[in-house]
Order: C-alpha cells, then sequence, then structure tokens
C-alpha cells in the first residue's frame, strides 16, 4: 500500500505535463498498469526487476534504463502482464530512442560505409574490365576485314550481305547515302530480275564485277545449297537463309545443288533461271546452269 | 589466387548460422538473404551402390521428411550443432551460396563467418571449416555462436559489464557470460528444439502407444508446446499409428501434457543456466542480475519460457527481437567489426 501514495504524487507532478508527454512509452504503461490496479512492487517482482527500472520504464527515462534490447524486452515482458499489444509503446519508445541516438548513429554509418569498398580495388576491377571491353571491340571490327583483304580467295567469294552491308555502311556513309537517295538505273535492272534488300545493293558496290559471272541467289524459304563454279571451286555450301539474298562470282557454268529447290530463285548475269522439270518429288534439284541461265 | 580474389569482389560477405534445424545466410548491405531447413534429400537409384544424387534441399527436402520412397532418403546432415555427414553438408552449403548470388556466370567465392557452438571440438570445427571452403568460400571465419547471438540481439558485447546470453537452437543450448568482446564463462549443452520434439514422440508413445513422426511432434511443439502452465489451457488434435492395433488413430493433447513431456529437457537447460550462474565471477554475476538474461534462437519460442527461467533463476529473463535471426545478424555485424577493427571476436580453430 506504501507503494501507491509515491505513485499518485508523480502522477500528479506529471499531470502538468501530460500533453507533452502523452506520446511517451512510460504513460501508457503507467495508465494501463494503474487501470488493472496493479502496483509497481507487485510489476517488479513479476518480472524480477528492480522498482527503480519500473518506475525509469513508466517515467520513460531512457538514460536510467539498461540499452535499447534489455528495455523493448521489458517493455515486452511488462505489456505481456497487463495483457496489452506492444507494438504502439514499443513504437514510441523507438522513435524516442532514436531521437537521442541520431547524430551517433550517423557517424557510425559513414565509418562502415567507407570500409565496405576498398577504392584501389575497384577502381582496378573497373579498369580491368574495361580493358577486357575494348579489346573485344576491337577485336571484332579487325576479324571481317582481314578475309576480304585477300579477295581472291574461296572465302572472299562467300559473300555475307548482312556483314559486309554494315561495314560498307560504316566506312563509306556518304555514298551509302547516294545510293539510296537516288537510284542507279543499272541497279533497277537488277532490281527486276531479283529482289533486293538494300544491303545487297551496298554490297553491290563494293565488289564490282569481276570477269566471271554473277549468280544472284534469293531464298524464300531457308534451303540447303552446294554451289561450285567451272573449276570446281566450291563457292557455297551451307544453309541459305529464308528472304535473304546471295550473289556469288565464279565461272560458268555453275554446278548446284538444292535442298528445297521450289524455295530459291536463281538468276545468273541477271537472267533468270527456270528450275521447273528440274525439281525432284523431294525437292531436291542438282543442276548446272551455264552464262546464259539455261539449264545443261 | 588472383581469380579468387577477383570472383571475390562480385560475391557478397556471407555469416552462415549453419543450425542443426535451419540455415540462415545473412549477406552485407541486404539482410537475412535465406533462411531453410538443413535438410537435404538424395536419390539413390539402382539399388544400394548405385549412383547418389541430390533430389532437393531445404523446405522441399523438409517436406519429404518421413515421406520418402526406397531410392530417396530425406537427410538432416547436422547433427547436435555439428557436422553428421561431411559431404552432404558442402553440397548444402555450396547450393545454399549460390543460391543468394543471383549472378550466374562467376562461381562466386565468398568471404564467410560461420557460427560453431561452443562445445564444438578441434575436429568439429575443423570440419565446418573445410566443408565451407570446399562449397566455395574464399575465407573462412568461425564465431562461436553466443558471441554472435549476443551481438545479433543487440547486447553491449563491448563494455566492461557482465551480459548473458542463452541460445536454444535446434540441436544445442549455449549459454554465455560475455564482457569486453570476450567470453568469460560459456557452455554448450546437447538439448534443443530437437530434444523438445523427441520428448514429445516418447511422451505420447508411452501415455497412449501411439506413434507419431518428427513434423507431427514439431507441429505440437508450435501450436500448444509451453514451458511453464499458463492460463490457458490448449489443445490439439493428431493422428498417429497406433502400436497395439497398426492403425492410424486421432486423438487429442492438451497443452499441460506437452509440458509434462518437456520436462527433461526443460530441465537440463535450467540446469545448465544456473550451472552457468554458478561459475560468473561476482561482479559479472551482479551485473547479469540487474539487467537479466537474454534469451535468443529458435528454441526460446517456445511459450513462457521466459517464466520459467525468470521463476528458477529470480533474475529477468528477456527475449531477443527476432529471436531466430540473432545469430546469423550477429555474424553480420561482425564481418564489419573485423573490416573494423581486426578480428577480437573469432574463435580459435
Amino acid at each position: 500500500m506504501n507503494e501507491q501514495s509515491p505513485q499518485i504524487e508523480s502522477s500528479e507532478t506529471d499531470a502538468a505535463n501530460e500533453i507533452i508527454h502523452k506520446q511517451q512509452f512510460g504513460v501508457l504503461l503507467r495508465e494501463e498498469r494503474e487501470r488493472q490496479n496493479y502496483t509497481i512492487l507487485e510489476v517488479a517482482e513479476y518480472l524480477h526487476l528492480s522498482e527503480g527500472h519500473i518506475k525509469a520504464l513508466e517515467n520513460s527515462r531512457i538514460d536510467e534504463l539498461p540499452g535499447k534490447t534489455f528495455t523493448l524486452g521489458y517493455i515486452r515482458s511488462y505489456t505481456r502482464l497487463l495483457n496489452i499489444g506492444d507494438e504502439l509503446i514499443i513504437a514510441t519508445y523507438l522513435e524516442h530512442y532514436d531521437e537521442g541516438e541520431a547524430p551517433l548513429k550517423n557517424n557510425s554509418k559513414a565509418a562502415t560505409q567507407t570500409a565496405k569498398y576498398n577504392p584501389t580495388l575497384m577502381l582496378l576491377a573497373a579498369a580491368i574490365i574495361l580493358l577486357v571491353i575494348g579489346l573485344t571491340i576491337w577485336l571484332q571490327k579487325d576479324e571481317p576485314v582481314e578475309p576480304s583483304g585477300s579477295s581472291n580467295t574461296d572465302e572472299a567469294l562467300m559473300l555475307q550481305p548482312d556483314e559486309n552491308a554494315q561495314l560498307k555502311e560504316k566506312s563509306l556513309p556518304a555514298e551509302n547515302k547516294k545510293l539510296q537517295t537516288e537510284p542507279v538505273p543499272v541497279n533497277k535492272a537488277a532490281a527486276l530480275a531479283v529482289e533486293k534488300t538494300a544491303p545487297v545493293k551496298a554490297q553491290e558496290k563494293q565488289t564490282p564485277a569481276t570477269d566471271g559471272d554473277l549468280l544472284q541467289i534469293h531464298a524464300k524459304e531457308a534451303s540447303w545449297a552446294k554451289i561450285q563454279d567451272a573449276e570446281g571451286k566450291r563457292l557455297f555450301y551451307a544453309t541459305l537463309k529464308a528472304g535473304e539474298d546471295y550473289q556469288f562470282n565464279g565461272k560458268a557454268p555453275f554446278n548446284i545443288f538444292l535442298g528445297n529447290a521450289p524455295a530459291v530463285q536463281l538468276s545468273v548475269n541477271h537472267q533468270d533461271v527456270d528450275l521447273k522439270g528440274h525439281i525432284k518429288s523431294n525437292n531436291v534439284a542438282q543442276i548446272s546452269v551455264d552464262e546464259t541461265a539455261s539449264i545443261q | 589466387m588472383f581469380l579468387n580474389r577477383f570472383r571475390g569482389m562480385f560475391s557478397n560477405d556471407l555469416s552462415i548460422d549453419l543450425g542443426t534445424a535451419n540455415t540462415l545466410i545473412y549477406a552485407r548491405s541486404k539482410g537475412i538473404v535465406l533462411d531453410e531447413p538443413s535438410v537435404v534429400a538424395i536419390r539413390q537409384d539402382r539399388g544400394p551402390g548405385g549412383p547418389k544424387a541430390i533430389e532437393a534441399y531445404g523446405h522441399a527436402a523438409k517436406s519429404m521428411l518421413g515421406r520418402t520412397p526406397q531410392n530417396i532418403t530425406a537427410i538432416r546432415p547436422m547433427r547436435d550443432g555439428v557436422i553428421a555427414d561431411f559431404h552432404v553438408t558442402e553440397k548444402m552449403l555450396q547450393h545454399f551460396i549460390r543460391q543468394v548470388h543471383e549472378s550466374a556466370m562467376l562461381r562466386p567465392s565468398p568471404r564467410v563467418l560461420i557460427c560453431v557452438p561452443c562445445g564444438a571440438t578441434q575436429v568439429e570445427r575443423r570440419a565446418i571449416k573445410e566443408s565451407a571452403t570446399g562449397a566455395g568460400a574464399r575465407k573462412v571465419y568461425l564465431i562461436e555462436e553466443p558471441m554472435a547471438a549476443a551481438i545479433g540481439a543487440g547486447m553491449p558485447v563491448d563494455e566492461p559489464r557482465g551480459s548473458m546470453v542463452l541460445d536454444i537452437g535446434g540441436g544445442t543450448s549455449e549459454v554465455a557470460v560475455i564482457s569486453l568482446n570476450g567470453i568469460v564463462y560459456s557452455a554448450s549443452v546437447r538439448i534443443g528444439g530437437d530434444k523438445f520434439d523427441e520428448g514429445i514422440i516418447s511422451y505420447v508413445r508411452r501415455n497412449y502407444g501411439i506413434l507419431i513422426g518428427e513434423a507431427t511432434a514439431e507441429r505440437i511443439k508450435h501450436q500448444i508446446g509451453s514451458a511453464y502452465p499458463g492460463k490457458e489451457l490448449l489443445e490439439i488434435e493428431v493422428k498417429g499409428r497406433n502400436l497395439s492395433e497398426g492403425i492410424p488413430r486421432s486423438f487429442t493433447l492438451n497443452s499441460n501434457e506437452i509440458l509434462e513431456a518437456l520436462q527433461e529437457p526443460l530441465h537440463g537447460i535450467v540446469s545448465a543456466v544456473k550451472t552457468a550462474l554458478e561459475q560468473t565471477p561476482p561482479e559479472l554475476g551482479a551485473d547479469v542480475a540487474e539487467r537479466g538474461i537474454v534469451l535468443t534462437g529458435g528454441g526460446s519460442l517456445l511459450r513462457d519460457l521466459d517464466r520459467l527461467l525468470m521463476e528458477e533463476t529470480g533474475l529477468p529473463v528477456i527475449m531477443a527481437e527476432e529471436p531466430l535471426t540473432c545469430v546469423a545478424r550477429g555474424g553480420g555485424r561482425v564481418l564489419e567489426l573485423i573490416d573494423e577493427h581486426g578480428g577480437d571476436f573469432l574463435a580459435v580453430e
């Protein structure tokens, strides 16, 4: 009973500050304890804490309590005894606690931030990565140029429209523009014979027709193809991609083997080749075409 | 060597709580990134002696425990806080470490801090270290579990004041008194959540003549288990195989029965705490008496365990915040402290 009187006294002194203290966690605990008719001594005995701790809790005197972990634990045990939810009280306590700790916390955070990243290591890593990326780009740029340098080999004849066209676009943008804006009449004739895409036009310019014959292929669908010229040079030995145009220079007659002949259009020296009658029942055609586009 | 360091730059420092029941991984600046049961399911086709392959890890494997056909075995590679199956532990760690690194390009090579029970022997510590190295870790640090738990719980371990922590894990319970970043007294008893489950299984068999599995026992413990007689009586209906009839039967258990079933393991933990208090130097003991004992670990979630310890010791006992993740978080904090001050916290191998 002797416990009750100092408590009431202290609550009276606090009454003046009630509005300011409303947000303090201790007030909530004290009000609830008084409502349930527990004395401070009873609570202290139940929680095995000293009365000083309970008073410090109820008066929200953080500096008299032993650290955040312990205080949170005390609050949890206390609210369990009172059978009330602890969220609100813990939230107000943490708010209170953070206010006092804020400047300290900022300092320690800055210290860990600097320790986390080792600047020299990061720089080194960045340099290595940049070097590797640069090297790959440089090597890739060089690669297609090399075979076109040795123009008369088999590989050079096996033209790859996409890549070469891109190269052309990069190196001679002015010329390319001209081509696209005012179509050259010679090209028009070629366009009649075989449908052409822009990259092919560029291609045509780059490799001017040599003294051999020109074989052009348009594949509507993918088809296997093997092409040899009169001297037995292998011009192409791969799958024609659907929708792509190909052209080859070599000496006629060309020896052509097509896996999906109905889907392929051929022309020699801008003259269409009529494949009718040469396609076998399994769509395969094995033909020899001379410079006048007639099948032998 | 250099390649390892290079790969390390793309790996997070990890703190791993390699527990008997659950494995938790804390990644620096990310928080807890993995929380899976320490269970692995192994498939062995073509009879004994056939090739072994890992079927599942973690949650998937745990759901298979006690429900596997002949060619699959679901095992827990950790027992009593230490490695029981070296190769499987290594595989499991490797899988978990990869799981927390999103990049598939480079094999992760993180610095890893692993917690060991303070009762672990030299051989057991070395086994944990080697399995982590085998799992791809660039550098392995070991720390004693109660130390990590105390740091994770936010206790002021660097002050010249005694702090007592009780970490109840799946396989072991560790009690320690810490002051000035060092362990003054520590003890480890091989009692933990598993022993609680075993206690429930044997109680049910003894009193009802019914056999239940580990998973059912765990469910009973989570739902109605308590360490101190409470105001309300909780009940649960469970199914198990009747030993005399051989037929599955359903029956009802209440929380007082579970309290009785848990008496033996609980007594073991309480006496470990009492011994620790006896052995603690008086100044530190006074600090503990003033501020209290902090409970961490999954086992501390057992209802009213703090009440039991309060009544038995007469000291304040408080629960840490998020007791399940304390050890892993504490390990993460230690990793930061190692970078700042060097490793005074680390366990000797």
